[in-house]
């Protein structure tokens, strides 16, 4: 038994950014300057996708095989079943790249964040918050660039709608559009920071209550299972939503 | 998630930690900076690479599906050119067969007919010849039959005889008459 252990303090801990990294028998490793532990991860991430497609994918198979089919299949699927019915056959070209990378960099992180000794640094809402905004961004700006001043206006007040309501409407879709994108930021944060307090929880009851608690290992076994499936979803959803989202600006007839 | 065994040790240590919620610029620009670093490096080396490879084989697939589909057609096509081919010669075959066994059929009709001409022909022949020729025999009967009665007569006539020596002489000159 561990009287002082305190299981708030220990989910919070590791879910929770800092300037230091916990390595079995080195003890807390100090990280220095601007870096912390979720910047670190964020890096590695970054660095993993880039090994991903940059060396273990084989441009040049003729008939592709193993990590570059499955690798493939996703950026088809990202093409063939998010970017082009979202946003159209030009747009969704165009945007595909885009989504694709915010696929990998998020799904990344959430595995990441998986693995002893990592953190999940999409579990942060300053991780995810920048994500969205930049779909904000597209949203408004790419719309006041691709349609004009008169396209965000349609984009957001319906032609036949009489003009007494056009105020409320305004500031109905102003808001709208912005609990859109901090929906969209909070989701993927909530889903992820969830996940690992579920984890932590059912882990942090074999620390208070030892044997008692000998099922909460293959309880935390089936929520760390349960993780890989909400990392993969969440990605998706992510970048689903943002190419809805983005679509809907850009093609407001639809 | 990192080590329990560390973190049991000092759960909420020394080390500076923020709330779930605090915002912090620096890892904001940070995500920024690395999603666009990220971004610009796989549109540059793998994007565009990797979409215009899918698009490339896409469009080869597309076409060889097409290739295969055409192909097929044509085959079909020669498949029921050959059939209808086979049976015009089947037909032609039949046709010349049917021709040839008439053909035949008439000649033999013919070659009989002209066989049956010949055979009358020559039997008409034959008989006018033998007409000719029993004519001649009648005629050198005659004659000898003449002669015969003018040397008889000529040997009664020398012969003082009988009635019935006469006869008698008849009788042999008639026996010598008649052919043996």
């Amino acid at each position: 038994m561990f009287p002082t252990f305190n299981l708030s303090d220990y989910i919070m801990h590791h879910i929770v950014n800092s300037h230091e990294w916990h390595i079995p028998f080195f003890g807390a490793v100090g990280l220095g300057g601007f870096l912390t532990m979720h910047a670190l991860m964020m890096f590695i991430g970054t660095a993993l996708v880039l090994i991903l497609f940059l060396v273990l994918y084989r441009k040049d198979e003729r008939v592709p095989a193993g990590l570059t089919n499955c690798l493939e299949m996703f950026v088809v699927f990202i093409r063939d079943e998010v970017a082009i019915p979202s946003l159209g056959e030009k747009d969704g070209l165009l945007f595909t790249p885009m989504l694709c990378t915010l696929f990998f960099f998020i799904l990344v992180l959430n595995l990441l964040g998986l693995i002893p000794l990592f953190e999940p640094a999409t579990a942060n809402i300053n991780v995810t918050g920048p994500l969205a905004y930049l779909i904000l961004v597209l949203m408004v700006v790419g719309t006041l660039v691709r349609n004009g001043p008169k396209g965000i206006w349609h984009a957001m007040i319906p032609s036949t709608l009489p003009k007494l309501l056009i105020p409320f409407f305004l500031v109905t879709e102003v808001v709208s559009i912005l609990v859109r994108t901090v929906a969209l930021a909070i989701r993927l944060f909530a889903n992820m920071i969830a996940g690992h307090m579920v984890i932590l929880s059912f882990l942090g009851l074999v620390v208070l209550f030892g044997w008692w608690a000998m099922l909460a290992p293959v309880v935390a076994v089936f929520f760390y299972c349960l993780d890989i499936f909400v990392a993969f979803l969440q990605a998706y959803i992510f970048i689903l939503l943002s190419a809805v989202f983005i679509g809907q600006m850009y093609h407001p007839e639809h | 998630m990192s080590d329990t065994t560390a973190h049991t040790q000092a759960p909420s240590g020394g080390h500076q930690q923020t709330g779930i919620l605090t915002p912090d610029a620096t890892l904001l620009t940070l995500t920024w900076v690395t999603f666009f670093v990220l971004m610009f490096i796989l549109h540059k080396f793998a994007w565009k690479p990797i979409l215009a490879g899918l698009k490339k084989r896409e469009d080869y697939i597309r076409k060889s599906v097409e290739d295969a589909d055409k192909i097929t057609r044509q085959l079909a096509e020669i498949e029921q050119d050959k059939t209808k081919i086979l049976n015009e010669a089947k037909d032609k075959a039949n046709a010349i067969i049917e021709q040839s066994r008439k053909m035949s059929h008439e000649m033999a009709m013919h070659v009989e007919a002209g066989a049956k001409k010949n055979a009358e022909e020559i039997i008409n022949s034959a008989r006018q010849e033998l007409a000719g020729e029993r004519e001649r025999v009648l005629v050198a009967l005659k004659k000898e039959s003449v002669q015969a009665a003018v040397s008889l007569s000529e040997k009664i006539l020398k012969e003082n005889l009988d009635t019935e020596k006469n006869r008698k002489l008849i009788n042999d000159a008639i026996k010598d008459i008649e052919p043996s």
